[in-house]
């Protein structure tokens, strides 16, 4: 390729990176989002804000069970499946729900959710269609507005792309340890190879680890030759050799009496002990061949195999033990399923992760802006005689304009639009995405027209701004305020309007950053308006 | 016939042609490798049949990076071609052997 390997892998780096890292920081973005995605499910329904928090009980568990089995089979009785979920740390409430019976050519029904007040004598059947966290964990790898398929196609092609670019970063970068310590601020592209280098190299275990684990959750979709060698291709004999008690059975047809729930707790309290119970799901409830399964709260171990306790829904009979076969090459799977899914992460490890992913979101943006940074240096003399910036140039500091200062605004949009559409309107949860998306398309109309400094200082200092209402949004539309959250100790809606605040005061920070330098030009030289000055020996070698 | 050829010549010769080559080994011959490579460790690691699915299927991305990376650090795209999909063809071979 290039004279040498060092070369050859520079220009590797800089080029499978450019190529995908738009959709990247998107995947990064609501990635990362996905960390908190039960708590901000959480406050998109201001309706369960009051009354219906409570901790996990469990000498309430039995109570609880009966209630949820009579309240179910008055209101749900001829439903497909029942789900009663108990309140943990991330989910601080009891519901009862289900799902229809799928219409004609559906393979699911409409699913129910019905809260139950933490004194246990109301309910709560009115909440807002919302997607909540639910959308940004979708969003990051099945994209929107395509088929989920052809979406894990795409990702998993620009995360194959991502690993590349960070295999072929460490092999350029050769004063690892040294440049762990150098940030040289106000340098022009000098300081954004130093912010690139340092938010790729602090974290990088972390980006390594969640770019591989990323490809290991959908493998048997990327690489399903395995299977084909092994299995002649019957994915469904390799599955079950995996989980012999992930066999899938059919309603009879009969009716037949559904046990008491509360009665199969001994059973399962033989197995497990006094461990938390996140939830029972009941199939086919009044059915010969219902089936029970109740599922643990795995809590901090690193895990991600949520195994049920399966029973069978008349007799009560244990189906299955909650012990699957276990080998090295099963938990180390597990192991980096767990490490994506990041499910054991108490709060502080888990803002750690958070941390680290605007980390990668970091570096993906240091890199483009690097990028773009350096090719307007190089048409500098171009640009002064007054010629228009090439088209690749255009194109790419309209796209980072777009992405990087887009997606903050477009997510405080979606916020927004949760307590704002009115609260009964038809595709209501699909509006508040779209929100989402024509925030970001606005973005983009704006990036066609102007990407000059001030432009960019003034979409951060919306977002900002935007960020920073946030609880005053919250109080306004919610009727709780910070300070009666405080009180009542909703740590979770407490932490959302927090985070917002510090990510508000980050963004306001760069805004801030971002205006006009009026001393000293040559020393602030940022984004895509001025062109740089300062040393460029180092970073030259990138441009080939 | 031979302005023909010479053409075809100065075509290949072209810098984006030979990225355009070079990331295409990558791509697909570098999967093609990846995915024998999945299916022979399949069959051939001395394991439980599901857990040496698991093992090959985790492993064949690094399979597929250092393909990858290996397109780009040969001196011509031609090599890059020539010298993965002849493993992926050996390894097929060894397939057909084991299996």
């Amino acid at each position: 390729m290039k004279e040498n390997f060092f070369r050859s892998m520079t220009w590797l780096h800089t080029w499978v990176g450019l190529l995908v890292c738009w959709i990247l920081l998107l995947v990064f973005f609501a990635g990362t989002m996905s960390y908190y995605r039960h708590e901000i499910s959480l406050w998109t329904k201001p309706e369960i804000h009051q009354a219906v928090m409570q901790p996990y009980q469990h000498q309430q568990l039995q109570a609880q069970i009966n209630q949820g089995q009579s309240y179910l089979a008055n209101h749900a009785s001829d439903a497909k499946d029942w789900h009663i979920e108990f309140a943990y740390e991330r989910r601080p409430y009891l519901s009862f729900g289900w799902q229809d019976q799928p219409e004609e050519g559906q393979r699911r029904g409409k699913f129910h959710e019905h809260i139950i007040t933490a004194d246990g004598t109301d309910v709560v059947t009115e909440v807002r269609e919302s997607r909540g966290g639910h959308f940004f964990y979708r969003l990051h790898f099945d994209l929107h507005y395509m088929p989920a398929k052809v979406a894990r196609w795409i990702v998993g092609f620009c995360t194959l792309f991502m690993l590349l670019a960070i295999i072929s970063g460490i092999v350029i970068h050769k004063r690892i340890f040294k440049d762990f310590f150098s940030f040289r601020p106000g340098k022009g592209s000098r300081s954004w190879l130093d912010g690139h280098n340092v938010s790729s190299v602090l974290a990088l275990p972390y980006h390594l680890m969640i770019t591989y684990t990323g490809l290991i959750t959908l493998m048997m979709m990327y690489m399903p030759w395995g299977v084909v060698t092994a299995f002649d291709g019957d994915s469904r004999a390799y599955r079950a050799e995996l989980n012999p008690q992930r066999v899938s059975v059919k309603p009879a047809g009969t009716g037949a009496q559904l046990i008491t729930l509360s009665q199969l707790l001994p059973q399962v309290h033989s197995v497990w002990g006094d461990t938390p119970i996140k939830r029972i799901a009941v199939r086919y409830p009044g059915d010969a061949n219902s089936r029970v399964s109740f599922y643990r709260n795995t809590g901090q171990a690193v895990t991600d195999q949520r195994t049920p306790l399966v029973f069978d829904g008349v007799s009560g009979e244990m189906l299955s033990a909650a012990k699957l076969p276990s080998s090295g090459a099963r938990q180390t799977h597990d192991t980096l399923m767990a490490l994506h899914t990041a499910r054991f992460a108490e709060p502080i490890l888990r803002l750690l992760f958070f941390i680290c992913g605007l980390m990668g979101c970091a570096m993906i943006a240091t890199g483009s802006l690097l990028w773009a940074i350096k090719i307007r240096q190089k048409q500098q003399k171009r640009l002064q005689l007054g010629d228009k910036p090439s088209f690749g140039l255009r194109l790419v500091e309209g796209l980072n304009l777009t992405f990087i200062a887009g997606l903050p605004l477009a997510t405080s949009a979606f916020f927004y639009a949760n307590r704002l559409l009115p609260e009964v309107m038809p595709a209501r949860a699909q509006w508040e995405i779209n929100c989402f998306f024509i925030t970001l398309a606005l973005v983009g109309l704006i990036a066609c027209i102007n990407r000059s400094r001030r432009c960019w200082q003034l979409l951060f200092s919306v977002a900002a701004i935007a960020l920073l209402a946030i609880p005053l949004l919250n109080v306004l539309t919610s009727g709780q305020g910070i300070i009666d959250n405080f009180v009542s100790a909703q740590w979770i809606l407490l932490g959302f309007d927090s985070l917002c605040v510090l990510m508000g005061s980050l963004l306001g920070l760069i805004g801030y950053k971002l205006r006009a330098p009026k001393v000293n030009q040559a020393r602030r030289t940022r984004r895509t308006s001025m062109p740089p000055r300062g040393q460029i020996a180092h970073v030259a070698k990138l441009e080939e | 016939m031979l302005v023909e050829s010479k053409r075809w010549r100065a075509l290949l010769a072209k810098p984006s042609f030979m990225i355009a080559s070079r990331a295409g080994s990558a791509i697909f011959a570098g999967y093609l490798l990846a995915a024998t490579a999945c299916g022979l460790m399949a069959i051939a690691l001395p394991m439980a049949a599901a857990d040496s699915v698991l093992v090959a299927t985790m492993l064949s991305f690094t399979v597929y990076a250092c393909a990858a990376l290996y397109s780009f650090s040969v001196p011509s795209s031609t090599r890059a071609w020539r010298d993965l999909l002849l493993a992926s063809a050996g390894l097929y071979l060894l397939i057909l052997l084991v299996g």
